[in-house]
Parts: C-alpha cells; structure tokens; sequence
C-alpha cells in the first residue's frame, strides 16, 4: 500500500514539475512579445510627432499605394480563382495544379519574388510602383485564395441548392447567395495579405522602393516604411536618426496591429452571422 | 383545306416554338459557360505565376553552365568574385547553421508552449494567449532585425565576444520568428487529438501528464513535425531580419559565434552590383533556385508528414 502511494507520489512531483515547464515556455513567449513590444513602443512614441509623421510622409503614402495596388491586382484573381476551384472544379486536376500552385507560391521566400521582380523590372520598366505592385500581388495571392475557399466552404450547401430550386441559375446563385455569405472571410483574407504586402521588404527594395523619392505616379519608385526602417536600422550615425528609426518601428508596428485587431473583429462579427443560421 | 391550312399553322408555330427552344437551351448553355470560363481563366492564371517564376529562374541559371562547374558552384568553399571564385558553400553552411540553431531554440519552446495552451490553460485563456502568438506573427521581419541589432547584438557581444554579428544571433532572432509557425500548427495538432482518447486514458488512471506524454503528444506527432518543417521552412526562406544580425562574412565559419552569410541575405547583397547578364547575375538566380528547391521540399515534406500520418483524416 505504501508503495502504491509513493508511486503516485512520484507521478504527481513528475506531473508538477512538466507542467511547470510548460507553462514556462508560455509564459517566456509571453514574456518575448510584450517585451519586444515595448521595448519599440517606449523607445519610439517620444519619437512619434506632427513633423516626424511630415517627414515620414512619403515612406506612408508609398507603403499604402503599394499594398492598395497589390490588392487591386490579386483580389479579382485569387477570389476568382478560389470561386473556380470550390464551386466548379471541386477534385479536378486543374483545380489540384491550381491548390498545388498556390500552396508553393505561399511558400516561395520573399527574396525569390525579389530577385524575379527585378529582373522583369530591369527588362521592361525599371523598378517602380507598377512593378512593385505586381510582385507583391503575387505574394499576397495564395493568402486570398485559401481565405475565399475556406468562406466558400462554410457557406452550407441548402442555402446553394434552396437558391438553385427556385430557378437561379448557378452563376447566379454563386454571386448573389454564396459569395455575400463568404464576405466575412473573403474581407479577412484581404486584411491579412494587406499586413503582408505593408511589411514586406525582400521583395520591395529591388523591385519599388528607394530611399528618396522623386515624385510619386505608377512609373516612379517610392519610399516605403519598412525599407525605409531597413536603412535608417542599418546605416544610422547619430542617436537622432536611432530615434527615427524607433518612430518607424512603431508606425509600423501600429499599422500591423491595427489591421489584426481590424480582422479579428471582422471574423469575430462572422462568428455571430454563423451561430444564426 | 382549312383543315390543310391549320396544320400548316400548327406546324409553322411548333417549329418556331422549337427554334425557339433551341435558341433559348443555347442561350442558357452560353450563360452557363461564359461565366465557368471566365473563372477557369482566372485560375489558370493564377496558377501560372508559380511556372512562370520557376522557368524565369531556371532560364537565367541555365547560362551557368557553360561557365562554371555546377559543383565548383554548389560545393566550392570561396566566395570571390575577383578571382573568378563563385562556390557559394559558406552561404549554404551559414544557412543550415542559423536555421539549425533556431530549431534548437524554437522547438522545445514554441512545443512547450502548445502544450501549455492545448492542455492546461483554460480554453478561454487559451484564446486570448493565441491572438498573442498571432501578433508576433504579424510583426515585420525588418522590425525584428531592427529589435536583433539593438538588443541582442550588444547582448552577445558582452557575453561572448566578438562583434556579435553572428550565427548565433541570427539563429535566436529566427527562433521568435518561428515560433508562430510552430506553436499555432502544433497547437492545432494537439486539439485535434480526440477527446475519446485522452479520456479513456484519464478513465484507467493515468495522470494527466502520463496521457499527455503516452496518448496525446504520440497522436500528434506527425502534426507537430510538419509545423516543425514547415518552421524550418520559413527560417530558411527569412531574409531582412537574418541579413540584418548575421554579419554577412562569406567564409565557413568555425563557430556559431562568427559571422556568416546566409542564401537569403547573398542574394540580397550581390544583386544590385549585378550588370544584366554577368556571372554573378546568373548566380544570383541559380542561388534563388536553390533556396526555392530546398524550400519547396521542405513544404511538401510538411505537407505528406501531416496527410499520412494524420489521425482525422
């Protein structure tokens, strides 16, 4: 008997001991994060004034043009191309090219779609927003497809075929019943791959961004918040430029932020459309 | 001939109704089709990027071959230019190194922590610690480059020696950037463990660490290496933060506490130095080749672990 309790003794020291470990290495990532975070917000937001937003200025408005044109280009062909693969090509093979294709473009490192966009950038019109814009719609691609087709996918199929039975065609159904109800996700999706197209460096610093920008239209290359933290972070001389590279760190850390706050309230609001139905 | 006459009318009319049919049956077909065509060609597209890339590189590497020796290339231990020395040998030692070390780190950590959010904190917790997770997964590889060279370069510097640009420092700062990766996928591994499993176990007795050692962490094995890979994936493919730490010498190092160059951070080093069509700019492509080879293997290895040996499907 005393035996048996000394087993279970040890069992429960062995148990106490691994759960503390892990809760340690929770609480350390925890920990990782928060200090991170504040360590750039304490350092920048001093930094954070009306003319050091003036002088950053240009590095904002080439960030966002940057990613509203990489979302205008990938929008209409991921969603497009994930309404394909769910709705009509379910298990064929091209819809397994296009899932494959799109799972090895999302895994592609940034610096491969660097070296790709500048190379076209030095064969056609020379690293600019235009092509800047391109590249990182391409980056952003697989991003969109998976969130359409995962909203595609929680769309029940009664609400399909209850919109097929009173005589809409499919097409029709697609877009008035079965895309509306995916908005959520399709909206998450979009957020998400904005993140990724405003932090993006590899791929801009060879194919759009510069340090100094001239003037601003699709054909000229623009500053962007993260090349711009990139170059300040690297080649800064004085305690001053230091600083402004904390302010950028924050912007942009705000900006991230921002935008996952923006679509963790978005699916949150789906949750509740899906719990109604 | 009345009677002649309304059967000519009928006739006439139910091959106009019929014509008519046709017509709108074709319509309809068309109707079908325009948009089902539309969107093939929307998919088709998207799918070509990826081909489109892979011959771009393919096509400018190809040149290569006529100049250099593939294995001088892959295997020679010199990177310089000047003497017509091209191995990029170093950059590919740098990156197993950093990215190696950053498993070291990553794993037992970003593990631990999946099995603390999985299995012992409370759900609702659980979910507030997992939008945590997801925000330094939203962080910029910039900023965490930024965050290596300020704080961690001065701190391996006072502990080690040295200038503190090195293997090392890349392999911590990749380590918190894979992290996510790791902890969410195995996370979800370890959730995805059937509950009938675990509850038979704790029904005979064991302890909810024996379970969890014996039933659950065995069950999600095959999960967790995939986020693992996939992890190691990433930490290959990282260039902004790496190029920022490592110091970016091109030689074999000797420790992990020398500099060293990674695959990422070469190409972004030679690129702009590059005149179209030289050397060194079909090695940059050949470079990107490799990475993107290695890259992809490691995300279809993460992808058929986690198909075969996954419990739900």
């Amino acid at each position: 008997m005393s035996k048996y309790l000394s087993h279970s003794k040890k069992r429960k020291i062995e148990e106490k001991i691994a759960f503390s470990i892990f809760y340690l290495c929770g609480l350390t990532v925890l920990g990782i994060l928060f200090f991170m975070i504040w360590h750039i917000v304490s350092n920048g937001i001093g930094v954070i004034s009306f003319s050091f937003i003036a002088s950053i200025y240009n590095a904002i408005v080439g960030t966002l043009s940057l990613v509203s044109l990489s979302i205008v280009f990938a929008v209409p062909f991921g969603v497009l191309s994930a309404i394909y693969l769910y709705e009509y090509a379910k298990d064929s093979k091209l819809s397994q090219i296009v899932r494959f294709s799109s799972d090895c473009l999302a895994g592609l490192p940034s610096i491969v779609f660097g070296i790709f966009g500048y190379a076209i950038a030095l064969k056609t019109i020379g690293p600019s927003l235009l092509v800047g814009g391109v590249i990182l719609s391409f980056m952003i691609l697989p991003i969109i497809i998976k969130a359409t087709e995962e909203g595609l996918k929680s769309v029940p199929s009664d609400i399909r075929d209850g919109s097929l039975a009173l005589g809409a065609s499919k097409w029709q159904t697609i877009r008035q019943i079965v895309v509306p109800s995916a908005m959520p996700q399709i909206i998450t999706g979009v957020i998400l791959a904005m993140g990724r197209s405003a932090e993006e460096t590899a791929a801009v610093m060879f194919t759009a961004a510069t340090i100094y920008a001239s003037g601003f239209g699709l054909l000229n290359r623009v500053e962007t918040l993260s090349f711009n933290l990139y170059i300040t972070a690297t080649e800064y001389s004085t305690q001053q430029e230091l600083a402004s590279a904390y302010g950028i760190a924050v912007v942009l850390l705000g900006l991230m932020i921002t935008l996952f706050i923006i679509s963790n309230l978005v699916k949150r609001k789906f949750a509740k459309y899906n719990s109604n139905i | 001939m009345p009677i002649m006459n309304f059967t000519k009318f009928t006739n006439f009319i139910n091959s106009n109704l019929k014509n008519n049919q046709k017509n709108q049956k074709n319509h309809k077909k068309l109707n079908k089709k325009i948009p089902e065509y539309t969107l093939k060609f929307f998919a088709m597209f998207s799918s070509s990027i990826i081909f489109a890339i892979v011959i771009f590189l393919i096509y400018n590497s190809v040149p290569l071959v006529t100049e250099l020796n593939i294995f001088d290339f892959l295997l020679g231990g010199q990177w310089t230019p000047s003497k017509e020395l091209y191995g990029i040998l170093p950059m590919i030692v740098g990156t197993i190194l950093t990215s190696f070390l950053s498993l070291l780190i990553a794993v037992p950590l970003g593990v631990g922590c999946a099995i603390f959010l999985s299995e012992i904190i409370p759900n609702n917790i659980s979910k507030i610690f997992r939008s945590c997770i997801e925000i330094l997964a939203t962080i910029p590889s910039v900023v965490y480059g930024f965050i290596g060279m300020i704080l961690l370069i001065p701190l391996i510097r006072d502990i080690f020696g040295g200038t503190g640009f090195s293997a090392l420092s890349g392999g911590i700062i990749l380590s918190i950037m894979i992290l996510p990766t790791i902890v969410s996928l195995s996370e979800d591994a370890l959730r995805n463990v059937p509950s009938a499993l675990k509850d038979g176990s704790l029904a005979l007795g064991a302890t909810r660490f024996q379970t969890l050692k014996n039933i659950t962490l065995p069950s999600a094995l095959s999960g967790i290496i995939s986020s693992i890979i996939l992890g190691l994936g990433r930490a290959v493919g990282e260039t902004m933060a790496v190029i920022m730490v490592v110091g970016n010498w091109a030689l074999i190092p000797n420790s992990p506490l020398e500099p060293v160059r990674t695959l990422t951070s070469h190409i972004v080093l030679n690129i702009k130095e590059t005149a179209t069509g030289g050397v060194i700019y079909h090695i940059m492509f050949a470079t990107g080749l490799v990475l993107l080879i290695v890259v992809m293997a490691l995300n279809l290895i993460a992808k058929y672990v986690n198909s075969k040996y996954n419990l739900n499907n």
